[in-house]
């Protein structure tokens, strides 16, 4: 296992065929434990879900990218990887995606493993409530991985403005709530902030007219949502929040000739945002109306960033210089996020609830 | 030349096959489990180490007397760790088993990294081949999870 768990997943599936004590190893939970962990980060990416071909999702080896080629690519397709319908991407946790209906209506949550091809779906909201944002997560305390979704009253006379606040753990098989929520969640699609055991967002989603003062987040754990104090410097507009080495991050993309972006060193410790870096050697494709939302920093140094929703470009901060990526096979816009592929089984997080392969 | 080699205490180790083998206290403490051993205050008498053989114990301090030098750059590190993994399989396999058992994480993962390459990319075929395993599926069972896998390999 020790050696099998530092292998690539197409590799991995080759084992799978080499004899019965390897299939068996690599079937086995304590395998996926060791695995996630030292499973390199992917790049998933989702073309916007008014596309036919969006119900495929592309899974991009990042150990070429400095060679300016991914060619290292799996599809994950409808039916065989992932639950065939109209879906938006929500987060990705050790491997597994959380999906929802584009804008949360009618149709249910759903959590996969696309690399085992298994999902479940979870039970919808109840009649005269609606889903106002979810997000996926995993408790290390209890080791469960649970959903939150936030819920709000459908009746608009209502003067009732309280958020109700529901859990789902994995295996659990009911939604439980947990009282009234304490910041509704602003979700867009596709964003990925777990950090310390919580999700997190920012009030106003990307455009923000006010200062931000704090961020919202939800401790997996504990169940409890927070307020993490943001930079001390003003910052409001088109702000972006993410995860860069680990730590939560800012992308400011508000002044149309730079972009900054902010990383919390400590986590929950104001004083420590710091304004890593400032690119201003941007590329102008749309003058004022660029948009950058950078997804992880790579083992060289570099920053990988979706570009306009149609590139992805790696940013050193060495030479200040961009360089695009080849995505072979992805033509319309898309959306795109870190993911670690993993062979975490829902047949073992979610024990005794209806999988579906 | 610098202190702490010169008086560093000596330690013995003694082998399955009861090879005796001094070696200096500061190396051998990259065992984890000769660590603990020393820090309880029970390193003084030869150490056994019933599941080593002399060969591969031999092997395992050339690796931990080049990892305790203070003076290797990374770069030289790097360079000596990948001409030290050029073996056998036969050795390899007795290097993981002792890296393992003496709990030296460096090492374990610098053979098992070294494995796993070995392994990367290949054909079940090939990797049958190279390990000597047996194919025990039978046709039906081969063709199910080569159905099941068949996404993976457009």
């Amino acid at each position: 296992m020790e050696i099998l768990s530092r292998l690539p997943i197409k590799t991995l599936f080759d084992c799978r065929r080499v004899c019965k004590t390897w299939r068996n190893l690599l079937s086995d939970p304590h395998f996926a434990e060791l695995h996630v962990a030292r499973s390199p980060i992917s790049l998933l990416l989702k073309t916007f879900h008014m596309r036919p071909e969006s119900r495929m999702l592309h899974l991009f080896d990042l150990q070429g990218a400095n060679t300016g080629h991914l060619d290292d690519r799996l599809k994950l397709k409808a039916e065989v990887n992932i639950p065939n319908f109209r879906f938006a991407l929500l987060n990705s946790c050790n491997g597994l995606l959380c999906l929802c209906e584009p804008d949360y209506s009618d149709n249910p949550i759903c959590v996969c493993n696309p690399i085992l091809g298994e999902y479940i779906t979870l039970p919808k909201v109840k009649v005269g409530m609606r889903c106002c944002g979810a997000g996926f997560g995993f408790s290390h305390e209890t080791n469960q991985y649970k959903v939150i979704r936030v819920l709000a009253r459908m009746d608009a006379a209502s003067d009732n403005k309280d958020y109700e606040a529901e859990i789902y753990t994995l295996g659990g098989g009911a939604w439980r709530s947990i009282g009234n929520a304490l910041f509704s969640m602003w979700c867009r699609s596709s964003f990925n902030t777990l950090v310390n055991g919580a999700l997190h967002w920012l009030y106003g989603g990307c455009d923000n007219p006010d200062n931000i003062d704090y961020i919202p987040s939800f401790h997996f754990g504990s169940e409890e949502f927070g307020a993490i104090p943001a930079p001390a410097e003003k910052l409001m507009g088109y702000l972006h929040l993410g995860v860069l080495g680990g730590c939560l991050s800012i992308c400011d993309g508000t002044n149309s000739d730079h972009i900054d972006i902010w990383i919390m060193k400590n986590y929950g410790v104001k004083e420590s945002w710091s304004k890593d870096f400032v690119i201003d050697n941007l590329i102008f494709e749309r003058h004022n109306l660029d948009f950058y939302e950078p997804i992880m920093i790579l083992n060289s140094g570099e920053i990988l960033i979706l570009f306009n929703h149609d590139a992805v470009v790696l940013y050193s901060h060495e030479t200040k210089g961009f360089d695009y990526l080849d995505i072979f096979g992805v033509k319309s816009m898309f959306e795109a996020i870190a993911h670690i592929p993993s062979f975490v089984s829902l047949r073992d997080v979610a024990k005794g609830e209806n999988l579906k392969v | 030349m610098s202190l702490s080699p010169s008086t560093s205490k000596m330690l013995s180790l003694k082998s399955s096959d009861g090879k005796v083998l001094e070696v200096e206290e500061h190396v051998a403490v990259l065992c984890e489990t000769i660590k603990s051993l020393v820090e309880d205050g029970c390193a003084d008498s030869p150490i056994p180490l019933a599941n080593v053989d002399g060969a591969t114990l031999g092997n395992v301090m050339e690796w931990c007397k080049k990892h305790a030098d203070q003076k290797a750059s990374a770069d030289d590190l790097e360079d000596w760790d990948a001409e030290f993994v050029e073996r056998d399989q036969g050795e390899l396999y007795h290097l993981i088993m002792a890296a393992n058992y003496l709990n030296i994480k460096g090492l374990l993962d610098l053979i098992c990294q070294k494995v796993a390459d070995m392994i990367k990319g290949k054909h079940p075929e090939k990797i049958r081949e190279i390990f000597n395993i047996e194919n025990d599926f039978t046709p039906e069972q081969q063709e199910q999870i080569r159905k099941d896998n068949s996404w993976a390999f457009e």
